[in-house]
């Protein structure tokens, strides 16, 4: 890639993350009130993009954001109310500005005619009060104006480090007016002394013209604001004042006009300023690669922690000391490294309201949509992949899950439905809600609805989750009608499977006539875990740390044998159930000894609820890189995925939830327990084929 | 071969890969059971030694676990036994042959690897529509060496259960 390219692509990410920015604040306009941080927002963001287009000679692209820049700036300076009908323009005026990009970054001619529409209205709204807001705008200009400006203009090292030339603005200027320029070399050193990356010169600059506006100066040396000594004053217009009062005094008068244009153009230079020393962007490739290093890393320093264990001895204090250094130094290496890829969710969430708004017009709905705990910091790769699933179950509860106005109304509900979407860390995983206050599920019709798709059995008898969970079966849809916003015939099934891959879960939660809430519970970061390591029949296995409330050593009393093969245990009083965790993971234990007393880990779902998983032993607790199964092979139930050991091993990292809902290994009462390999027929029946 | 041997002996072919002539594959055959199969030179990855795997509960019988490859893990088939035969009695001589499916990886179980063969494609016999459908689906074909044949897997089918799409394999419905 050539350098042009480059700095074309880093256009092009400037310009998605600017219409991000743009689509995050426009649906927040409102017809009568221009709220002057979004307008400036917005105003920024087309102005940004002009000057990229221009650059880059996007000469369509270019000229329509200057039209657009011209009405934002007519809007954002007051001259023009947003009336009825213009924050839709405004958001409309976003998508053709986006499709411009697109059609430039792709490299071909965006659809003929695509913005005239747009640019005609624009051009109406601007003109008119442009020649009748003309004589304003003169009369400001005169205020502004006078015979000439003074400037002294020194640059500083950085501005020739960021590649600009004193020469070309110097011209900029020339182009604005008669123009005389002295240089000064008094900061020029002897030329043993001169350090030729050093600025030295500094240019005086007498600017001499009718109607130049103060504006356009500042504008000439708007990219290099900050990275040089600029003082502009005007020179006296022929004002019968002493010399360095008028422009004392003028600036005084000038202020009230200006100051709606400047203060933005300042606070844009802090923000560019900011977000220059705080951040670079760096290709997602980059940050992968050295993610997996530091997970091979932290293999590496469990091995060699787990050669040398037997070190532990008074005689090596000092190596046992250096490894632990080690220890802690990798994991605060691996943190930093993830932490690079967390992102909070708002990018992902700012998508929402446009969504909404749109679809609520489109579905002749009134709803709102309430958006909380935006700033939840969540790994970059979980985010993109939650976009499809969210935005289809927003539509999901904005088409199926709220009723029409009329409804709302004889229902007794406010008209306006709400659709809430909040974000929080629980347990070290992080759980995402749509709900919605709308007619929820009902569950005679849904259980009709799967046993016409054939999924249930008519006489199946079902729990009100079974039956909730059964819109996320594959085949089950239940919009009678294929309406256009959600019945494109896919299904809660392709969510829920975009879920899992995430190894995530989504559950639905319903209470009929109030609405529903959707529960998506994801993993933090999809790359490393703690662990507790336990051994079962000489089978090792992870249990995610975060999940562990306790571990008990239960006397045999205290355990109560199911009649469906399952059992309880007793533990201050409440009764979890226990999940041998040799039968769940089919482990075959003939060969292997008993162990003595068998240890219960408890632990907890992600929705509270607490069960005993029955182990032989505790190994320890380790940190694993976490891999996916479902990369070569395909999930299996009650596994969340597989982490490489210090020894090279895979092991099987325990799906709690999974474990938890999965049916107890059935045997009927006189017949003998199914041994593992039976299991493992019937289990794999469909498959061995 | 030893799977040294046989790592060697397919580097070699694919950098004479060129010199087929038009027309010609080159295929990497070995033997599981008592049966010779091959497959495309241009699907394997890596060939390495038997190392002990990690089992995978409520799995078919042939998916004898998973194994740890440069820090991905991978499915392992045992060959012999997902085309019905029995489980193969893993020693250290044995070989596990990594290919490469669509996106995928696998690692077949296989006795040893035989021979590089260079094969041109009217050389390979359909086969037979009276065979069990079972084989018809997993072969693409025979080739009749001199003393016996060998039969070409056809990886997609031979596979299909490990990398088909989730939706097919996971969910029983609710009775």
């Amino acid at each position: 890639m050539n350098e042009l390219e480059q700095f074309k692509q880093t256009f092009f990410e400037e310009c998605d993350e600017l219409l991000q920015r743009f689509e995050e604040v426009a649906v927040t306009l409102v017809a009568g009130a221009n709220d002057a941080e979004v307008l400036d927002d917005i105003f920024r963001t087309v102005h940004s993009i002009k000057a990229g287009a221009g650059a880059f000679k996007f000469q369509r692209l270019a000229t329509y954001c200057h039209e657009f820049e011209n009405y934002m700036d007519l809007v954002r300076g007051g001259k023009l109310q947003l009336v009825e009908g213009d924050p839709d323009l405004v958001v409309q005026a976003g998508d053709i500005l986006q499709d411009l990009v697109n059609a430039a970054r792709v490299g071909v001619e965006a659809e003929a005619a695509l913005e005239d529409d747009i640019l005609e209205i624009l051009r109406n709204k601007t003109g008119a009060p442009q020649s009748q807001g003309g004589s304003d705008d003169t009369a400001e200009v005169s205020a502004v104006t006078t015979s000439g400006f003074s400037i002294k203009f020194r640059p500083h090292r950085a501005m020739y480090e960021t590649a600009n030339e004193p020469q070309l603005l110097l011209h900029a200027l020339a182009s604005l007016g008669e123009m005389t320029v002295s240089t000064d070399l008094q900061a020029l050193p002897d030329l043993i002394k001169l350090d030729p990356l050093e600025g030295y010169l500094a240019w005086s600059i007498e600017l001499r013209g009718e109607g130049i506006a103060e504006d356009s100066v500042r504008e000439v040396f708007e990219f290099v604001d900050g990275d040089c000594d600029l003082e502009i004053s005007a020179l006296d217009a022929g004002v019968d004042e002493a010399d360095s009062a008028p422009v004392e005094s003028q600036a005084a008068e000038i202020e009230p006009a200006i100051v709606p244009g400047n203060a933005p153009a300042a606070d844009a230079k802090t923000v560019a300023a900011a977000t220059q020393s705080t951040s670079i962007r760096v290709d997602l490739e980059r940050i992968d690669r050295l993610v997996d290093m530091v997970g091979e890393l932290v293999i590496a320093q469990a091995m060699a922690l787990d050669s040398l264990s037997e070190l532990v001895d008074i005689r090596h204090v000092n190596q046992l000391q250096a490894l632990e250094d080690l220890t802690m130094r990798t994991r605060q290496l691996q943190e930093g490294v993830m932490a690079v890829r967390m992102q909070p969710l708002k990018a992902l969430f700012s998508r929402f309201p446009r969504v909404v708004r749109d679809l609520s017009k489109k579905l002749e709905k009134n709803v709102r949509l309430e958006l909380e705990g935006e700033a939840t910091e969540v790994d970059k790769t979980i985010i993109e992949e939650l976009s499809d699933p969210l935005t289809h179950m927003i539509r999901n509860c904005m088409d199926h899950g709220l009723e029409t106005p009329v409804e709302r109304t004889e229902s007794g509900k406010p008209e306006q439905g709400v659709v809430k979407l909040s974000a929080e860390h629980r347990n070290g995983r992080i759980l995402i809600r749509v709900a919605d206050d709308g007619r929820g599920l009902s569950l005679t019709k849904v259980r009709q609805k799967a046993i016409d798709n054939g999924l249930i059995d008519e006489s199946a008898e079902l729990s009100k989750e079974e039956i909730e969970a059964l819109i996320f079966m594959p085949g089950f849809s239940t919009a009678s009608e294929i309406s256009d916003v959600s019945g494109r015939g896919v299904g809660m099934d392709v969510v829920r499977r975009n879920i899992q891959k995430l190894g995530g879960r989504v559950t639905v939660e319903s209470d009929e006539g109030k609405g529903s809430t959707f529960t998506l519970a994801l993993p933090l970061t999809l790359a490393v875990l703690d662990g507790m390591l336990i051994s079962v029949a000489g089978e090792r296995f992870v249990v995610p740390l975060s999940t562990i409330v306790e571990t008990v050593c239960p006397d045999p009393s205290a355990i109560r044998q199911l009649p469906d093969g399952g059992s309880v245990m007793s533990i201050r009083g409440e009764t979890i159930r226990l999940i041998d965790v040799c039968g769940a993971m089919s482990i075959d234990r003939s060969g292997q000894p008993e162990p003595l007393r068998k240890l219960a880990v408890i632990v907890e779902t992600e929705f509270g609820r607490r069960i005993g998983l029955v182990v032989d032993e505790l190994l320890g607790q380790q940190q694993v890189v976490i891999k996916s199964l479902e990369a070569n092979y395909r999930n299996i139930p009650g596994v969340a995925g597989t982490a490489i050991l210090g020894d090279g091993r895979v092991r099987l990292i325990l799906d709690i939830d999974g474990l938890s809902s999965m049916d107890v290994p059935r045997h009927d009462a006189g017949l003998q327990t199914k041994s593992p390999s039976d299991t493992n027929r019937v289990a794999s029946g469909g498959q061995s084929v | 071969m030893t799977a040294e041997e046989a790592v060697l002996a397919t580097a070699e072919a694919i950098a004479n890969g060129r010199e087929t002539a038009p027309g010609q594959k080159q295929y990497v055959s070995f033997t599981a059971g008592a049966e010779q199969y091959a497959v495309d030179i241009m699907s394997v990855r890596e060939i390495k030694g038997w190392t002990e795997v990690t089992s995978l509960p409520n799995q078919p019988e042939h998916v004898r676990g998973v194994l740890n490859l440069r820090g991905a893990v991978l499915p392992i088939i045992d060959l012999q036994c997902r085309l019905g035969g029995g489980l193969t009695e893993t020693t250290q001589r044995h070989v596990i042959v990594i290919v490469a499916i669509e996106d995928r990886q696998v690692g077949l179980l296989v006795d040893a690897v035989s021979d590089i063969l260079d094969v041109s494609d009217d050389k390979i016999q359909p086969v037979p529509e009276t065979n069990s459908r079972e084989d018809a689906r997993v072969f693409s074909g025979f080739l009749t060496d001199e003393d016996q044949m060998v039969a070409m897997l056809d990886l997609e089918r031979l596979l299909s259960a490990e990398i088909l799409d989730q939706s097919q394999s996971e969910d029983t419905p609710v009775q």
